[in-house]
């Protein structure tokens, strides 16, 4: 029996494996042609439509300021370009800030949520948003982003030149990288998933997920949709959903380039990282369940990648590590001999090699991050695994008291602090 | 005309044929050829049941015959002797014989072989015989049709004879003494006498010599060089494969066929953990390495141990601690009782039959387990060989209906283990209820006694005296590939012995599920799978176990491709980028 429970856990953990085996060749293939794809379009850029970028922010006066004036050095015609920054009932000085950018700037708008209307998390702030809204594009930055300053015509010029493009998303970029050891793993973390999951699953399945900050959707669509779903605590992933639903697809655009601020402290980082699983978790169980309903049947991909990455892989891992600790202590006859070290050594070097090469298309890889990535391994990835233990456990809390949902926002850091 | 001619061209068929019918038994030669001629054995002896005495005397025939039919003394009966080529008559135990006997055997036409007492009484038959009053001791045994063919013995004592007054009589085997010699085997007529009254060693050596000049088979052509085998011994799970491996390699290339006796499962005694072959993999290869390069396996049980003794040690098929059979599970409270323990003999025969049931079903499962067990890992067993020879004789009868062939030693009794023999050559004693028996016969190497190959060399020259004797002994290959070359060299020096090929004889091997025939030299299996892997998971778990290392290795095998192949595009993309900007990095 154990072995049989080994032997399982092992074809799980390898399944996803090599579906990061598969999605970092096809991540790697995309990074040798996006650029002359973007050249193409540039040379031929038709009239940029309207555009509206809606900023929810709750309590973010660290931060507005330099997301605001990343705004305005944007590349857009300004005629064209509406700014709608959602001040979501904040305590602090956020909402000065906007107001007296709002003065100077014609193009740039500010909501005051006040409740009864706001508390109601991010989807509910952008829902909001979205009834002010006038562009035929509607663009969505967090309000820690800086995006570059031909981020935003890049993300419209996606959508101009690819109608079957619903959405089209770009790549962020680490600000605080180097801040310390936590925001240095975030980095590697971040790039090689934009050059795994997002640019691997675009090049392979023509599937992006929507990362809730720097991407463009079609106004159309979110009014087809009905905006955001309020009650989902991981509303991108969901709006992803819909969006495939509807028969498009979203695309992954690395030439639109955000920079934005990542959790300096592992507190911060615990509660940010349970508020994505505890999201995943709950789209999980929204769609597994009725998926015969879903129009796109690509989805499934995503569903049935989500439901490995959130539950089997870790219930693999769970098994397998304690038949290995257990079995260090009590004789459980195992019978798989040294195939299992092989496996073991093989893993980690697959993803040592992996993250090595996202580091590379990106060009960050130099000794120092290639070292972190032994460390990573050894902590981070670690941590990951209490982390969905501990989410999977509250979620499962929440669905059996029926618990509201509840939006943690992350808390932000001061520039050079 | 051509109707006529018809009718008697029939009638001379039909005459011909009647002729030879009825001629079969009544012309009858001196001494008896043809296949499987039938043997009536009536017996002289204690409680006038058939102990391990008749039995010798049924091994020792059964290789000539199959059909071997035995009588008390006091239960002859005139339609006994009908259909019978050759009545054996055994005095093993001296006895007045019932009138009934002496008419019967005067009536008898057929070859007779009288053996030990009593022969007296049959009167005109055997008046050829002069009876001394005192015994013979002999140490010798020549045999008068060929000089050079001579036996030293442990001095014996003979019934002493003398046949110089029948000018017509003739000894076949004289035992001597110093210059003194007896007649040990007499012949006159279509008559036999044998003058002794035990078939055991050394007699049954020279007995067996003595009975080709009764059943006058055909030798071999190359009868000038005995037969032999020579068997791997107890070979379990936690055997070193390694040296099983340098076995193998010497067998094959001195071109040997052999046997190896496996026990599919090992168990320790003190953490009572069971072992299987397929908890060694290596074993497991070598075996079937083994098999396919001269080797042919023999089952020897399936945990060769009982209670709490150790695998290769421990009896399984008797419970040695009590001297009986398996009657009782290994933790049962035992219960030895005699007939005076019940009221009647309804409630006797009762006991008996559920002690019976018992042993079939403790041997029937250990036999099918041992059996499917080793076929589900591709080893089949064409023969079986109880755990030190040991078993009941209804364990034989159960056996038979698993294994068409036996090796080893034969336990004659149910009293004591320790009545147990070989035979000189291959037999089918009628105890074996049609299996066909290999004899082991000269022992095995010992690890504390140095000089047991040469022992076991001695032993091997007695059974040179036999026509169609086997030179079969046994070895532990624990004992290193140094002792077992020294053997194979010492074996060699013999003519030419015939090494049996097990694969060359038939043999057909049983359970529900699994069939295990040869044929022209090959092994043929039919196996139920589907019935077997519902029979237990045990057999399924076994190959996917196989395909699933086989599948993890691929995982690890592709996954360590990737891994190269990153490394080559991480390199590849290092060495362009540094081409279009030389140092160039974000941190």
């Amino acid at each position: 029996m154990t072995n049989q429970l080994l032997y399982v856990s092992l074809f799980i953990i390898w399944l996803k494996l090599f579906y990061h085996m598969i999605l970092i060749q096809g991540g790697y293939y995309f990074s040798l042609k996006y650029e002359r794809i973007m050249k193409l379009w540039l040379e031929d850029s038709p009239d940029p439509p309207t555009v509206s970028i809606l900023i929810p922010a709750h309590n973010e006066a660290v931060v507005i300021k330099e997301t605001i004036e990343s705004m305005i050095r944007l590349n857009y015609p300004e005629d064209k370009l509406e700014v709608i920054i959602i001040n979501d009932n904040s305590s602090d000085a956020t909402g000065e800030i906007t107001d007296s950018y709002a003065k100077d700037h014609a193009f740039i708008k500010v909501i005051h949520n006040k409740p009864p209307l706001a508390g109601k998390g991010k989807s509910g702030a952008l829902n909001v948003g979205l009834k002010q809204a006038t562009g035929e594009i509607i663009v969505v930055y967090d309000a820690d982003n800086t995006p570059e300053p031909d981020a935003v015509r890049n993300l419209v010029l996606t959508l101009q030149h690819d109608k079957k493009a619903g959405a089209a998303v770009g790549k962020f970029r680490v600000v605080n990288a180097k801040k310390n050891l936590l925001t240095r793993f975030i980095n590697i973390e971040t790039i090689t998933f934009q050059w795994l999951a997002q640019a691997g699953r675009w090049f392979l399945f023509k599937m992006t997920t929507i990362p809730g900050t720097n991407f463009a959707i079609r106004r159309s669509i979110l009014e087809r949709l009905g905006g955001w779903d309020e009650k989902a605590l991981s509303e991108d992933t969901e709006l992803s959903i819909r969006v495939y639903n509807l028969g498009y697809y979203i695309r992954f655009n690395p030439a639109a380039i955000t920079w934005e601020q990542e959790p300096e402290t592992w507190n911060v980082w615990w509660n940010q990282r349970t508020r994505w699983a505890r999201g995943n978790m709950y789209v999980i169980g929204k769609y597994l369940t009725r998926f015969h309903q879903l129009a796109n049947k690509k989805v499934l991909i995503d569903l049935v990648y989500f439901l490995l990455t959130y539950f089997l892989f870790f219930t693999g891992v769970l098994i397998s590590h304690s038949i290995f600790v257990i079995n260090l202590f009590v004789d459980l006859d195992i019978s798989i001999g040294h195939v299992s070290v092989v496996l073991l050594v093989v893993g980690f070097l697959l993803f040592v090699t992996e993250v090595w090469l996202a580091l590379c298309i990106e060009k960050q890889l130099n000794v120092k991050n290639a070292v972190i990535v032994f460390l990573m391994y050894a902590m981070y990835s670690q941590l990951w695994l209490l982390l969905i233990v501990y989410s999977a456990m509250m979620e499962f809390k929440r669905v059996m008291l029926n618990q509201e949902v509840k939006w943690y926002k992350t808390a932000r850091f001061k520039e050079g602090s | 005309m051509r109707e006529s001619m018809k009718v008697v061209c029939t009638l001379i068929i039909i005459g011909v044929v009647i002729f030879l019918r009825v001629t079969n038994h009544v012309v009858s030669a001196e001494s008896v050829s043809g296949e499987n001629p039938n043997v009536l054995v009536i017996y002289s002896s204690e409680n006038k049941t058939i102990d391990e005495h008749q039995k010798m005397l049924d091994m020792l025939i059964g290789h000539f015959t199959e059909n071997i039919r035995f009588v008390s003394t006091s239960e002859v009966e005139k339609k006994d002797i009908e259909e019978v080529d050759v009545v054996f008559y055994y005095g093993q135990r001296k006895e007045l014989l019932p009138r009934m006997l002496i008419s019967t055997v005067a009536k008898f036409t057929g070859v007779m072989v009288a053996i030990g007492h009593n022969v007296e009484q049959f009167g005109e038959r055997f008046s050829f015989i002069d009876w001394r009053v005192d015994s013979a001791v002999i140490e010798e045994v020549i045999h008068t049709k060929e000089i050079d063919k001579q036996i030293s013995i442990v001095p014996q004592s003979i019934i002493n004879i003398d046949i110089s007054r029948q000018q017509q009589a003739i000894a076949i085997l004289l035992g001597k003494k110093k210059n003194e010699t007896h007649p040990l085997l007499v012949k006159y007529k279509k008559d036999y006498y044998f003058a002794s009254n035990l078939l055991k060693q050394p007699f049954s050596i020279v007995f067996a010599e003595a009975l080709h000049e009764v059943f006058s088979t055909e030798t071999r052509e190359d009868a000038e060089s005995p037969l032999g085998y020579i068997r791997l011994e107890d070979i379990h799970p936690l055997v070193d494969p390694e040296n099983m491996m340098a076995i193998a390699n010497i067998l094959a290339e001195k071109n040997i066929p052999y046997m190896i006796a496996v026990i599919p499962v090992y168990t320790n005694p003190e953490t009572k953990k069971q072992y299987h072959l397929s908890d060694s993999p290596k074993l497991l290869k070598v075996l079937k390495y083994m098999q396919d390069n001269g080797g042919s396996i023999v089952l020897h049980g399936y945990t060769h141990q009982f209670r709490l003794s150790e695998t290769g040690e421990g009896f399984e098929f008797w419970d040695v601690e009590y001297n009986m059979p398996i009657y009782h599970g290994p933790d049962d409270a035992v219960r030895v009782k005699t007939k005076d323990d019940f009221g009647d003999e309804d409630e006797y025969e009762q006991f008996l039959s559920e002690q019976k049931a018992y042993e079939r079903e403790y041997i029937e499962e250990r036999l099918t387990k041992g059996i499917q067990e080793l076929a589900n890992y591709g080893l089949y067993p064409l023969a079986f060989e109880a755990p030190h020879y040991t078993m009941s004789q209804y364990g034989y009868e159960v056996a038979s209906e698993f294994f068409s062939t036996y090796v080893g030693q034969l336990q004659l009794s149910d009293e004591d283990w320790e009545i147990m023999t070989t035979v000189p050559y291959m037999s089918k004693p009628s105890f074996l209820h049609g299996m066909q028996l290999l004899p082991e016969t000269i022992g095995y190497v010992k690890p504390d006694d140095s000089q047991a190959i040469e022992k076991m060399v001695l032993n091997a020259q007695d059974y040179q005296f036999v026509r169609d004797g086997i030179v079969a002994g046994f070895y532990h290959p624990y004992l290193g590939v140094k002792l077992f070359e020294e053997l194979i060299a010492e074996l060699e020096k013999f003519p030419q012995i015939n090494w049996i090929d097990l694969k060359q004889l038939n043999h057909r091997v049983q359970t529900d599920y699994v069939d295990i025939k040869t044929k022209n030299g090959e092994i043929v299996v039919k196996i139920n799978h589907l019935g077997l892997f519902k029979s237990s998971f045990d057999y399924f778990g076994y190959h996917m176990n196989n395909i699933l290392v086989i599948i993890l290795w691929s995982v690890a095998g592709i996954g360590a491709l990737a891994v190269v192949n990153f490394i080559y595009r991480i390199i590849s993309i290092s060495y362009r980028n540094g081409r279009i900007k030389r140092g160039y990095s974000i941190d």
